[in-house]
């Protein structure tokens, strides 16, 4: 597949400009559902699409639209779409691509989906360290803006939406649904207790929905070739639309490439040159820190939503990080538990103080100093944090754990009988306060 | 009602209750860290865990009880695997940074960290990892701050921030670095501070008055009744070594719940005062009991004989039980009947008290106590800012704001509900008036949007459930109490179910009005000035109301009996000196602002404390029966001694005795005869007590000058609690405060110093523009000095001073 | 029945040319076991300071009530108790107090040589049960490890890492 339907760059490499956009047939999707189209109507085309939430949990993106109240169930009042462009997840780097090459297609998607709800303001969250990419960001939507895209009025209809940037202060957390919401808020960005959920109080207490970039920029694609052609895209029978793969890691060409969905890791490892230095695959972490380690055996593997879970892992952000022979798997998620540590954002015991103390026993083990209780102890102790703390992110840094003690416990063993790390490449021995 | 099954326990419980509530109806105690039942479930801490199996066939799953609402057939166990496993989990990640320090630390004994650790047999840090630590902050004179021990459950944020409406307290940082404290190091400005003891489950919060005193298991604590104003907030005071130590909430829902406010949790400096005269004086020498009760007895006699029973006179204040005033009333009898009875020390006080009970009669409608604020929905607030007068009756109508309910103040000086109500800054001499305004407009449904606060708040009543009127004192003038009982009835009348309440000068303001027939101090203070008089017994009371001329004119009097616990120019002045035991150190009982009669017990025995005994640089090695200055009693025992002594009578009556004759002898008066310590109180009958006389004149109309208000402090201005020197450090100097157009006319810019005349009088007094006070008033702490005879709401000459401070 | 009056001259018989276990005390000195429950001390931390911190928990678990203790704050910081009493005249020397410290700071001696004409005298005040050395235990300092600043600064204790600071967003 050549056609680049998300991350078309402009000339030379730069992003795309709006008349760039526009003379490859961008925001004529939108003039013509705005024209022609109801905004009850855009939904059913979402939905018949299977299109799926980019951001890692693929939740429908349709039935997240349904949820929103509109038309007369409304009560009238402002509503939100929140974008979130907070791209922390280690080893995540495909929002980047996409508001780095075409920014405006993530804004059409964002005028369509706010025009499907009936929203009045979209707000883009985006990654404290995206500077560039929020200068772009900014300098396309002032675009949309001067050509009568956004603001009062859009395109000279009835409707009026804008679109603001808000950077993030820079936390991990404020990825999390609801703590981007109080972190927009200007409070501590701590996720909060659902129910009630954003579509019914969100920001500032108003319906909101939050979207991750590339999601939005699957929009305008579905809305101007159809639900059909957006499930023809897909590799695999059950998947819909292409994907922002990434690889990075002990890979020859890291790099994020747009594949049909349902591409398998095999295919995908191969177009980035295989595994540095013609080494052995150890195993792939899929998508983004939070998911389970897969090994060789799935490389065939559709990378689509349900086929990974199938295999006890999940797409997460579709970014997979490579590990090779060389590369000590332990040591590996000593550091992703470091991050998930210090980005804990304090609210519940599990993930406040239960990481840290997962984060003492990896060390323990990649220090050599464990014993076998130890790796007992790890198991069950991430069993603990993960289903019982307050968000997602505990849970999300309990899966690579549980991938290493399923697929290499072998290694965990070998770590304890040798008293060191066996790889060449030793992890940090120093024992540290995260 | 939804039915569980609760660790195999059936119970029903209301729909809507959490696991953690049902739990405890179940007699399961689900243990909890940031679950709190007045600040509600926010699932941060993951200790509650319990496994439910609902009725819809789901496999069990572990939840949170308090973030899970009970559901018909549920089946609900704390006792399986992965519910104990998590607790046990959740206790050893807590420990990991917790520090090891609980032999010094002071909430050890009644810490919940402790108890759930324990519980949960968590003994051994498994991995030893290094601990992270905080600088502590200083937060005041009543703080202590000790942030490693911190498990960061956001309680005392929730409290501190939510709850109370404090903004200078919260958290900062993140993972687990979060640190609860100030902005920067200073005392925490909400009045409601003291409650973060209470509410941190471990010992991040301590009481510094407490500290390093004692463990809470040898403490002795009695069920009392806090002293410091009319709300009659429940306390559990502690002492040990005849010490009294600190003072700690008594949870009565009825009244205050599980919070108090500082003055009433920090204010008991008073009772262990070293300057605190605790020996009988007679003539300035020290003398027995014997000896006093029956030289006084002999001359007040004498007195009667030769000069009139009416040269005699009795008084007493709002701070004495009821059975002091019982006993007071007692002494007027047989030889001694004429004598004078007066129930107030302060003329104006008096007169408030005695009108604050006709309103409450005339009202018609129930009195809204304290507890009763949880069910009002609009509250009107009129002639006080009420978190000087009664502090927790204004945390309780901050939780009215909170729930969804209005809450409009109509007084000048708002300092504390500015945020959540509408505030219509009222001059107190047009304050009958504006009630009458808003009464008029009760029925005003229909007009154009309201611009005017005073339309949205009589629409607001007329649209209430169960609307509330709560006057204040200080502020509120004899036709504007009528304004409000009218109003009440108004709204009776219109179909709403109403309740009005007032807030009474004292712990026993209300008791003391019940007590009075009609004003009876003025009457006796101009006695005394013109030399009518030949004897007084003053029972607890201050002289501070009173001029300089009616001061000494008590000096010269042949018999001057003073009963007192603090010391004071009474103390000096008295010919004869009886000291008396303190609220926390006896058996008696109050009246609250709403008629709610509470009983308090003995819970300090008093005497020179064991510390102040030491004998070289350890504890007595003599052994006596009677601890060293022990000897001193009761009021209304002394008075009682007295009436034995003076009308020859067998035998001094005892508590019951006496309770009961009061209740026989009073009407309304009969819940006094079963009342008990540690319960909910009870409620004196309204429509049965009898109304006293009495009536309370307008303010003046305003004429040249401001008209000077005084006003209590939240901290500082109150008789007892100002006494101690950490109380008086954390209230600072009282401040008058005056409008923006005052000050500008004045030349003051922001604070400054100003002086005030009248007469031939002038006091200096510090100055701030506080821009709820209107014009043409100022209102200065009671705790301030102000020009003698200057009547509540008199003009006086107000001018800038030079060297502004 | 002659019998059994010769098997019981006959163990007298056998006891006589056997060695005696009495002692004669109090010239001849017992052996006494190393954790031997005689006279409590207060003993003292490897810098010299007092160890006991008038916790108040041996106090409590005293089952004869008699231990009397009232706790003071010196300039410092440090919790110590102003007054420490006990009543040997009550003591059972049960060692329960002993097993309560949490400072290792009460201890309890192989001395039971206590014996008073006067039970007054049996009354020991601080001064009378402070030592000078660490007893059983020299090397403990129960500052060191409390996490509490009093012997060094914020957060330098053996198990402390320094005061992170509230202020930063950094992690």
């Amino acid at each position: 597949m050549t056609e680049v339907l998300l991350a078309a760059k402009g000339k030379n490499g730069a992003p795309a400009t709006l008349d760039e956009y526009r003379s490859a047939q961008g925001y004529a999707t939108l003039e013509r559902v705005l024209k022609d189209m109801k905004p009850a109507d855009l939904i059913p085309i979402v939905k018949d699409s299977g299109l799926r939430g980019r951001g890692g949990a693929g939740f429908p993106s349709g039935l997240k639209w349904s949820f929103v109240a509109t038309g007369d169930k409304a009560d009238g009042g402002p509503k939100y779409l929140v974008v979130n462009a907070d791209e922390m997840e280690p080893g995540t780097f495909k929002d980047r691509v996409i508001l780095e090459s075409n920014p405006h297609v993530m804004i059409e998607g964002i005028v369509l989906a706010a025009y499907a709800m009936e929203m009045t303001d979209g707000f883009v969250f985006i990654r404290r360290e995206y500077f560039k990419q929020a200068d772009i960001l900014e300098r396309a939507i002032d675009e949309a803006r001067k050509a009568g895209i956004l603001g009062h009025s859009v395109l000279g209809g009835k409707w009026s939406f804008d679109i603001h940037v808000h950077r993030s202060g820079g936390r991990y957390i404020c990825g999390e649904e609801t703590a981007l919401l109080n972190a927009f808020e200007g409070r501590k960005a701590q996720p909060r207790s659902k129910p009630p959920f954003p579509a019914v109080r969100g920001l500032w207490g108003r319906p909101t929905t939050v979207h991750n970039v590339e999601t939005l920029a699957n929009v305008p694609g579905i809305l101007r070739n159809g639900a059909a052609w957006f499930k023809g895209l897909a590799k695999n029978p059950e998947g819909a639309g292409t994907k922002m793969y990434g690889g990075s890691g002990s890979l020859e060409r890291p790099m994020c490439v747009e594949r049909p969905i349902g591409t398998t890791l095999r295919e995908l490892m191969a177009e980035m040159g295989g595994v540095k230095g013609g080494k052995q695959l150890l195993g792939v972490i899929p998508g983004g820190a939070s998911t389970a380690f897969l090994t060789p055996e799935h490389l065939d593997v559709p990378l689509d939503f349900d086929p990974v879970v199938k295999v006890g892992s999940r797409l997460g952000t579709g970014t997979f990080i490579v590990f090779s022979e060389d590369d000590c798997p332990v040591h590996g998620t000593l550091n992703l538990q470091r991050f998930f540590a210090r980005e804990s954002c304090g609210f519940c015991t599990p993930c406040r103080d239960g990481l840290p103390f997962g984060v003492g026993i990896l060390e323990r083990i990649e220090g050599g100093t464990a014993t076998m209780g130890d790796l007992d102890l790890l198991d069950d102790l991430f069993r603990n944090i993960g289903p019982n703390s307050f968000c997602a992110h505990a849970a999300g840094a309990a899966e690579p754990v549980r991938g290493l003690y399923q697929h290499f416990r072998g290694i965990l063993e070998d770590h304890i009988h040798q008293h060191r790390c066996p790889f060449p490449k030793p992890g940090a021995r120093e024992v540290t306060h995260v | 009602m939804p039915e569980i099954l609760f660790d195999g326990r059936k119970i029903a419980v209301p729909a809507g209750t959490n696991l953690v509530e049902a739990g405890l109806a179940a007699g399961v105690p689900v243990p909890v860290f940031c679950y709190h039942k007045d600040l509600g479930a926010v699932g941060s801490c993951r200790v509650c865990a319990c496994t439910i199996k609902g009725a819809d066939g789901k496999p069990p799953r572990t939840v949170m009880a308090c973030m899970t609402a009970a559901a018909d057939g549920m089946e609900v166990t704390t006792l399986d695997k992965a519910s104990v496993d998590l607790r046990r989990y959740v206790v050893e990640w807590l420990m990991l940074n917790h520090p090891h320090d609980c032999p010094i630390c002071d909430e050890g004994g009644e810490c919940q960290l402790q108890d759930v650790t324990i519980a949960c047999g968590h003994s051994q840090r498994r991995v030893p990892t290094m601990k992270r630590t905080f600088q502590n902050q200083f937060l005041g004179e009543f703080i202590q701050h000790e942030m490693n021990r911190c498990i960061t459950c956001y309680r005392c944020e929730r409290f501190y921030k939510d709850y109370a409406g404090g903004d200078d307290f919260g958290s900062t940082g993140s993972r687990d670095r979060v640190y609860f404290g100030r902005f920067e190091d200073g005392p925490l400005e909400s009045p409601f501070s003291g409650n973060l003891v209470e509410m941190c489950p471990t010992g991040v919060f301590t009481d510094k008055l407490f500290r390093y005193k004692s463990r809470v298991w040898d403490l002795e604590i009695g069920h009392s009744v806090c002293p410091h104003c009319s709300v009659g907030c429940n306390v559990h005071p502690g002492s040990r070594f005849r010490e009294l130590q600190r003072v700690r909430v008594r949870d009565n829902p009825a009244v205050n719940g599980v919070f108090l406010c500082d003055r009433g949790q920090f204010g008991h400096g008073y009772v262990m005062d070293p300057e605190r005269p605790m020996t009988v004086r007679l003539q300035g020498e020290s003398t027995s009991w014997d000896q006093a009760l029956g030289t006084a007895g002999a001359e007040l006699l004498g007195i009667a004989r030769h000069a009139g029973p009416a040269s005699i006179a009795f008084v007493t204040s709002a701070r004495a039980s009821v059975e002091t005033h019982a006993a007071l009333e007692g002494l007027a009898e047989e030889s001694l009947a004429g004598s004078r009875i007066a129930h107030f020390d302060d003329p104006d006080r008096e007169a408030r008290a005695l009108v604050a009970l006709q309103a409450l009669a005339a009202a018609g409608c129930p009195p809204l106590d304290q507890g009763d604020l949880a069910h009002v929905d609009v509250l009107l607030i009129a002639g006080a800012a009420l978190v000087n007068e009664a502090p927790l009756a204004a945390l309780a109508a901050r939780q009215v704001a909170r729930r969804g309910g209005k809450v409009f103040v109509l007084a000048p000086g708002e300092t504390y509900l500015n945020d959540v109500a509408t505030v219509i800054p009222a001059h107190p001499a047009r304050l009958a008036a504006e009630l009458g305004t808003v009464s008029a407009k009760l029925g005003d449904s229909n007009g154009a949007a309201a611009d005017d606060p005073r339309l949205t708040l009589a629409r607001a009543l007329a649209a209430a459930k169960a609307p509330g009127i709560l006057l204040g004192s200080d502020l509120v003038d004899g036709p504007a109490f009528q304004a409000g009982a009218a109003l009440a009835k108004a709204l009776a009348a219109r179909g709403t179910a109403p309740r009005f309440g007032c807030v009474f000068p004292g712990p026993n303001g209300f008791g003391a009005a019940a007590m009075s027939a009609k004003p009876a101090l003025p009457g006796i203070l101009a006695d005394l000035e013109a030399g009518k008089l030949q004897a007084m017994v003053l029972v607890e009371c201050e002289t501070s109301a009173w001029t300089p001329a009616q001061v000494e004119a008590l000096k010269q009097l042949p018999l001057c009996v003073v009963l007192d616990y603090l010391p004071g120019p009474l103390h000096q002045a008295a010919g004869m000196f009886l000291p008396t035991e303190a609220t926390y150190e006896t058996d008696g009982s109050y009246v609250n602002r709403a008629g709610r009669l509470q009983a308090f017990a003995r819970s300090r025995r008093i005497g020179v404390p064991v510390r102040a005994d030491f004998q070289g640089s350890s504890f007595p090695r003599d052994y006596a029966v009677e601890p060293p200055l022990g000897d001193v009693r009761v009021a209304w025992r002394v008075l009682e001694q007295l009436r034995q002594a003076a009308l020859g009578k067998a035998e001094a009556r005892t508590l019951a005795e006496l309770r009961a004759h009061i209740a026989r002898t009073r009407p309304g008066w009969a819940p006094l005869r079963d009342i008990a310590p540690g319960s909910q109180g009870a409620m004196l009958e309204l429509a049965v007590l009898a109304a006293p006389q009495g009536s309370l004149a307008a303010f003046p109309a305003a004429g040249s000058g401001l008209a000077v208000f005084r006003i209590d402090r939240t901290l500082g201005s109150e008789v007892l609690s100002r006494v101690a020197a950490p109380m008086r450090k954390m209230a600072g100097p009282p401040v008058a405060l005056l409008s923006p157009a005052d000050a500008k006319r004045l030349g003051i810019d922001g604070a400054g110093s100003i002086g005030i005349t009248a007469g031939n009088r002038t006091v200096e007094l510090a100055a701030r523009v506080h821009p709820a006070v209107p014009e043409g008033t100022l209102l200065v702490p009671r705790d301030a000095e102000l020009p003698h005879g200057l009547a509540q709401g008199a003009a006086a000459n107000v001018a800038a001073l030079a060297g502004a401070r | 029945m002659l019998k059994e009056t010769l098997n019981g001259l006959g163990v007298t018989l056998r006891q006589m040319f056997k060695k005696p276990v009495t002692v004669q005390y109090p010239e001849e000195k017992p052996q006494v076991p190393e954790r031997y429950r005689g006279r409590i001390i207060l003993t003292r931390d490897p810098s010299g300071e007092e160890r006991c911190v008038a916790c108040y928990l041996c106090s409590s678990a005293c089952p004869v009530d008699c231990i009397t203790i009232s706790a003071s704050e010196r300039e410092d910081g440090r919790r110590l108790p102003e007054a420490f009493r006990i009543n040997f005249n009550r003591c059972i020397f049960c060692g329960l107090c002993a097993e309560a410290c949490p400072t290792l700071a009460l201890q309890m001696t192989t001395d039971f040589e206590m014996a008073e004409t006067d039970g007054r005298n049996l009354i020991y005040e601080k001064e009378d049960l402070l030592v000078d050395h660490g007893g059983k235990y020299p090397d403990y300092s129960f500052w060191d490890e409390a996490g509490v600043a009093v012997t060094h600064a914020m957060g330098h204790g053996k198990q402390d890492v320094p005061p992170s600071d509230p202020r930063s967003n950094l992690p």
